[in-house]
């Protein structure tokens, strides 16, 4: 065992682990913003849930992510873990990262932009689609920039 | 009456004294009820306009103070009007018109009407307080000139009671007795001269 | 802490942060906000041909209890109701408890003048005060009672302090409110930038500006030239309220052409000058006062949001029952209508 399986592990566990605090965080904002508005107005349900999930995404991103990099190093295969290089395990948690910060911060701002969202959906409910859920979607923008840098140099960049 | 009356000369005597009392009575009291009417007539020509600025101004200030009260909480209203500071007294004292006691009111007013600071309070209520506060001059000598044109009147009625029963009762009465005394004494006469008159034929006679 | 008397801003003062603790009280309250009158069913009302009419336009809305009001009473009682129902609703949604408390004085500097008048003219102390501050109004019989005034907060020790002695010295009820007043706008300001809350030192400010504006016109009108009654701590100084008593109507605006109240002294000032009647100063001021209350719109999440749905739904209590007691006594749709906004 050596340093580059290690900074491949930190590599999967921050993407998901960066990500998911961001999606989390966002989902709480949302989540309490929605729970606010649906306390008076119940009958938005619908439209509220759907600006809750948005910040959902960029944990999920992130769990790929850790995904293909545990099947970089064969965590799956039969035949052991592959041999890893410090550098490669570097370049392995390098590539984790994009998806991981990304996530963290789009999470948090996709979070209270939807909050927005629904708090305008709730004087205006047709507008939540138009405004509140494509606002939220072009925050979105970036966490699916940084999943594709991440994904992009952990597939075609390492080659082990 | 006409029964019981003792148709003497004496008696003729003391009722033409007591129509030239009554008809110099009746004058004076006719007098005294054209001077009380005239001076009712100058009063309620006051009272009139005085009236309406009155029941004009107090309107005014009614809408104000409900304008304020409304526009403010209500405990910011009770805690701007729960002590007053203004002292307001007012002292009776009695003239005569005409015989009649009639009050004048004097009025003594201390202090600022505004009882309050200007936190919590509206604008209106200063207006309001202010307005009301001119009122009460014209209220006061409202009130005034209407009970004094109130015990004029009353007085008015009684005289004019007066006059007309010394007019149309105590004066026609006393006449017509007079003339029934008169008759009747010149009928005594006519009787006692026949009488004479017949004595006379009598000792002529024998 | 002293407060310079400078305006860095253009009309309104800044609000402040968003604090995300907030985020179901904010949604919440805009979803309350959505229930408001509007300010068309305002005018509606005040266009309605009699009380009935116009109580007729409210029942659709949040007002449903006053479909069955018959006199002004009746009213009264329902809105006492609503505005207690806004005041426990905001205590509820508050997590800060210290905001709280801030804009709780109010009432319990309201009540201690009113228990100090009473005190100093020997009268009963009573027990008719308002329930939403601090202090329950059961309690201050009690207090005053036994002298103890510890059992006061703090600064309600001193504003006592302050009433009463002012009273004395010059054996004037009117005293007693000018001291507190002017203890109420001090410890506010303090209070306020102790706890860092830029919203409501602001909020604060601007009240006592427009607080100083009122009085300085009342002043006027009233030919008083006590240069004294003036709230320090607003973002105009004193001084040029004490310079606006000594110029004429016409030259105000100019005087406070430099600062966000320009449109409110022309405005009010106008209408005093040829109405003698306060009623579009006093609209003016409300309305500065929402409209600073509406920039909060702009914060998806914080306490700001939620002081000022408590504010705005007062002032919207206090509308209705100004037009429904206009209407009731038949007054003016006019008047109604100038104190109202078109």
């Amino acid at each position: 065992m050596d340093y580059g399986l290690a900074l491949a592990f930190a590599g999967a566990a921050f993407a998901t682990f960066l990500a998911g605090i961001g999606s989390s965080i966002g989902l709480g904002i949302a989540g309490r913003s929605a729970t606010g508005v649906l306390s008076e107005k119940p009958e938005q349900y619908g439209l509220m849930t759907l600006l809750v999930v948005l910040p959902s995404t960029q944990g999920i991103y992130g769990l790929v992510i850790s995904l293909f990099v545990m099947i970089k190093i064969n965590l799956f295969g039969g035949e052991g873990l592959a041999a890893i290089t410090l550098a490669q395990g570097l370049m392995i948690f390098g590539a984790s990262l994009p998806v991981g910060v990304a996530g963290l911060f789009s999470g948090i701002h996709q979070g209270k932009t939807c909050a927005g969202g629904i708090q305008m959906a709730a004087k205006r409910p047709e507008m939540g689609v138009k405004a509140g859920v494509v606002y939220a979607a072009l925050v979105e923008f970036y966490a699916i920039l940084g999943f594709l840098v991440s994904f992009l140099l952990i597939f075609i960049g390492i080659t082990i | 009456m006409l029964e019981n009356v003792n148709a003497t000369r004496m008696e003729l005597l003391q009722l033409r004294k007591r129509v030239a009392l009554a008809s110099r009575g009746h004058r004076l009291l006719s007098q005294k009820r054209d001077e009380i009417s005239r001076r009712l007539v100058q009063i309620a020509r006051q009272i009139g306009p005085l009236r309406q600025r009155v029941e004009k101004e107090l309107l005014e200030t009614t809408r104000r103070f409900m304008m304020a009260r409304a526009t403010m909480e209500p405990e910011d209203m009770t805690a701007a009007m729960d002590v007053p500071t203004k002292k307001f007294s007012l002292a009776i004292s009695f003239a005569s018109i005409m015989s009649v006691r009639v009050p004048q009111i004097a009025k003594e007013i201390a202090g600022d009407i505004v009882c309050y600071g200007y936190g919590a309070t509206s604008g209106e209520l200063d207006v309001a307080l202010r307005a009301l506060e001119r009122a009460f001059d014209s209220l006061i000598e409202l009130a005034e000139k209407e009970k004094q044109a109130q015990l004029l009147a009353i007085e008015l009625q009684t005289t004019r009671r007066r006059v007309n029963v010394l007019e149309h009762v105590v004066i026609p009465d006393i006449q017509e007795t007079i003339k029934y005394i008169y008759s009747k004494l010149g009928e005594a006469e006519r009787d006692n001269i026949s009488r004479l008159m017949k004595i006379t034929d009598i000792i002529r006679g024998t | 802490m002293e407060h310079a008397a400078v305006i860095d801003f253009y009309r309104y003062p800044p609000i402040g942060e968003e604090d995300w603790q907030y985020a179901f009280q904010t949604a919440k309250v805009r979803s309350l906000e959505t229930t408001m009158l509007s300010r068309g069913t305002l005018v509606d009302m005040a266009n309605a041909e009699d009380f009935t009419a116009a109580l007729d336009l409210l029942g659709g809305e949040d007002y449903a209890e006053m479909q069955t009001a018959a006199t002004l009473g009746d009213v009264e009682n329902v809105l006492l109701a609503k505005r207690a129902a806004v005041r426990n609703l905001f205590v509820d949604l508050m997590i800060d408890k210290d905001l709280v408390e801030l804009l709780r004085a109010r009432h319990d500097f309201a009540n201690m003048r009113l228990a100090i008048r009473r005190v100093v003219t020997d009268r009963p102390v009573g027990l008719d005060y308002s329930d939403f501050g601090s202090v329950p109004a059961a309690q201050f019989e009690e207090i005053f009672k036994q002298e103890n005034y510890s059992l006061f907060p703090y600064y309600l020790q001193e504003a006592v302090e302050e009433g009463v002695l002012a009273y004395y010295a010059e054996k004037d009820v009117r005293q007693i409110d000018y001291a507190i007043d002017k203890y109420y706008a001090k410890y506010k300001v303090e209070k306020a930038s102790e706890k860092g809350s830029v919203f409501l030192l602001s909020l604060f400010r601007t009240q006592i500006d427009l607080t100083n504006i009122r009085t300085m016109l009342r002043l006027k009108m009233a030919d008083r030239l006590d240069k004294d009654f003036f709230l320090a701590g607003g973002y105009v100084d004193c001084e040029r309220f004490v310079h606006g008593l000594d110029v004429g109507y016409e030259a105000l605006a100019t005087l406070f052409y430099a600062t966000p109240y320009h449109d409110v002294i022309e405005g009010g000032v106008a209408y005093i000058t040829s109405e003698q009647s306060f009623l579009r100063l006093e609209r003016l001021c409300e309305e500065h006062v929402m409209g600073f209350l509406r920039t909060t719109r702009s914060l998806a999440a914080g306490p700001q949001p939620i002081i000022a749905y408590l504010i705005m739904k007062e002032h919207e209590i206090r509308s209705v029952r100004m037009v429904l007691t206009c209407k009731k006594n038949g007054l003016d749709t006019r008047l109604i209508l100038d104190r109202l906004g078109e």
